[in-house]
């Protein structure tokens, strides 16, 4: 059960989706704009442990660890003829679900959960999906929400480079 | 040593599972394997799980010290006996019908021995299959060829320059956090040969990274060099050219370039080094790099060094298991910058690796068939080509004074026709 209001849990699920259609149509100006400036993006390794309760990801290894600036580099590039993996574009389409909203500030800041599905295509190959769990922090800032940091739990121990070159 | 400027691996050998069943049987089979780091298993019944060519096996450490690769399959019904990426015990138990295997491998117990099993039931000679093991500068490293000239040897003149990488520091270096794998498209031997020693590929498929101005001491005036020794295994070696940069290993906090114990031409090797990378043959890649610059977060940027296992799984995907090694001696504050740039820069995910990646399934889907891909790649760069700078080191192996030449690939397929047995 979320712990805000109706309202407010509609806001914040439709600036998640307006956010994950950026990024499916490829506005990664506009998606940048959502970011707060220390944004941080963070995908750990999962692992496979002997107890449950050991958690199921690692507390050093990461995928992923980007920044704001680093992200829009990534976006800089591209522009050129010679981004070698990004010319054909990938089809990429985000589902994101089972939204669950925490109020960590209030009326400031709060963690959003969301379950999401990212499948994505580059012709020839056949299409890839991988799923994962995020674990969100949203900011209001002047009256606009920010996403300011986005942990992702990829749902496999051995996943491959196509799973894992989509922003999730 | 001379080699034949038009030697190659067939296409085939790119495609086919026939080739591939060969490539394990002896090309996995008679080499010595890199399966890991001493400083994942550190105290006794620490284990982890790897694969060795098709075999899963475990790496694990008994109370004695030593370490012990061994197969991951009980001698009953061949059940893999640990599921886990890495732990501590004193014994593995089957989930099938429970026999217990100590951490050396020794079959230990076995439900209703006595009752069950009659008296020619010889435990002893039931334990998990083990393979040799051998270790150098914190690499370890199996093999199944009980005959196989040892470890020390195997690696000849390459071992000179594993200790410019992995010993340079007094303390030596250790795995920060733990190895994780990705799998990706491609032949195996694609993402080796790119280890082996090509500077080529750089300024055309990583041509974003030097627009961007992320490339640091590396867009600059350099001089670059290739090694190559018999049994393989090569390397590449490339430093700042600009004689007015001081003579230091880059990258490093000052307390640790003061513990640099290793002899002159050593750190000769090191110094003033923008990147080294290569392979130990046939399927260990390394890679240590001077600071890179990304955007904003530039400040403090450091040098890393990783580690990548090639495994393949079929002719057309390989799984990549990779480690970022940092000195033991190093702040936690460094050696967790110095993880950020490994991941940043050469992690699966990063955009540097999408161009290497995005050209490894080019090659794959460019490969064609038995009637029309049979022209065989081309691995004359640098042949009859003037040798150029001189290295500032002095040291064994075949020195090839030239930054961009396909010497290294031309003596890695060598020894992968000899190994194979098949005409280039
Ligand atoms: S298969 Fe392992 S005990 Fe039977
Ligand atoms: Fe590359």
């Amino acid at each position: 059960m979320s712990g805000v209001s109706v309202e407010l849990h509609h806001e914040i699920e439709q600036f998640l989706f307006t956010e994950a259609d950026l990024l499916d149509t490829h506005r990664q100006a506009e998606w940048l704009d959502l970011l707060y400036d220390d944004f941080s993006y963070r995908m750990p390794v999962p692992v496979a442990r002997d107890e449950p309760a050991q958690g199921q990801y690692d507390a050093v290894l990461e995928f992923a660890n980007e920044s704001k600036s680093f992200l829009s580099m990534r976006f800089q590039r591209l522009d050129s003829d010679f981004a070698w993996a990004e010319r054909p574009a990938a089809f990429v389409r985000h589902f994101v679900s089972n939204l669950r909203v925490d109020e960590l500030d209030p009326g400031r800041a709060w963690r959003a959960r969301t379950n999401v599905m990212v499948l994505r295509s580059r012709l020839p190959e056949a299409p890839v999906i991988a799923t994962a769990g995020r674990v969100d922090r949203i900011e209001r800032h002047d009256g606009r929400l920010l996403l300011c940091e986005r942990v992702v739990h990829i749902d496999t121990e051995h996943p491959n480079d196509s799973q894992l070159s989509s922003i999730f | 040593m001379t080699t034949d400027p038009s030697a190659s691996i067939p296409r085939s050998h790119y495609r086919d599972g026939e080739a591939l069943e060969r490539e394990f049987a002896t090309v996995y089979g008679e080499s010595w394997v890199f399966i890991g780091h001493e400083s994942e298993v550190p105290a006794a019944g620490d284990y982890v799980t790897r694969s060795m060519g098709a075999n899963p096996v475990i790496m694990s450490r008994t109370e004695d010290g030593a370490i012990h690769v061994m197969l991951n399959s009980c001698t009953h019904r061949g059940t893999e006996v640990c599921k886990l990426s890495y732990g501590n015990t004193t014994t593995f138990r089957c989930g099938y019908h429970g026999w217990v295997f100590g951490a050396d491998g020794d079959l230990k117990g076995v439900p209703g021995r006595r009752s069950l099993y009659g008296p020619s039931f010889d435990p002893g000679r039931l334990g998990l299959r083990k393979a040799r093991v051998g270790t150098f500068c914190g690499l370890v490293f199996a093999t199944w060829a009980q005959d196989a000239p040892d470890l020390v040897e195997s690696l000849g003149d390459m071992a000179w320059y594993l200790r410019g990488l992995f010993e340079l520091f007094s303390g030596g270096l250790e795995v920060h956090g733990g190895a994780h794998t990705v799998d990706v498209r491609g032949n195996w031997k694609i993402h080796v040969e790119n280890f082996a020693g090509d500077g080529y590929h750089l300024k055309n498929a990583h041509k974003t990274m030097f627009d961007l101005g992320v490339m640091g001491t590396q867009a600059g005036a350099v001089d670059g060099f290739v090694v190559n020794v018999p049994n393989g295994h090569s390397l590449r070696a490339q430093y700042l050219a600009d004689e007015g940069v001081p003579e230091a290993v880059l990258g490093y906090e000052d307390a640790l370039l003061e513990s640099i114990d290793a002899d002159e031409q050593h750190r000769r090797f090191r110094e003033r080094s923008t990147v080294i990378h290569g392979m130990v043959y046939p399927n260990l890649l390394f890679i240590t790099t001077a600071p890179l610059y990304f955007g904003a977060d530039a400040d403090g940027a450091v040098a890393f060094t990783q580690l990548r296992q090639i495994t393949p799984i079929d002719p057309h995907h390989h799984r990549v298991t990779y480690w970022t090694l940092v000195p033991r001696d190093a702040s936690p504050e460094w050696k967790s910058r110095s993880y950020l740039y490994s991941t940043r820069q050469h992690g699966a995910a990063s955009f540097f690796e999408a161009d290497d990646l995005e050209n490894f399934r080019r090659i794959d889907a460019g490969l064609g068939d038995a009637v029309a891909g049979v022209e065989p790649f081309n691995y004359e760069l640098g042949i009859d080509v003037a040798e150029r700078a001189t290295p500032p080191w002095t040291g064994p192996g075949r020195i090839v004074r030239q930054d961009l030449t396909e010497a290294n690939q031309r003596n890695l397929v060598r020894r992968y026709l000899e190994q194979m047995g098949v005409e280039g």
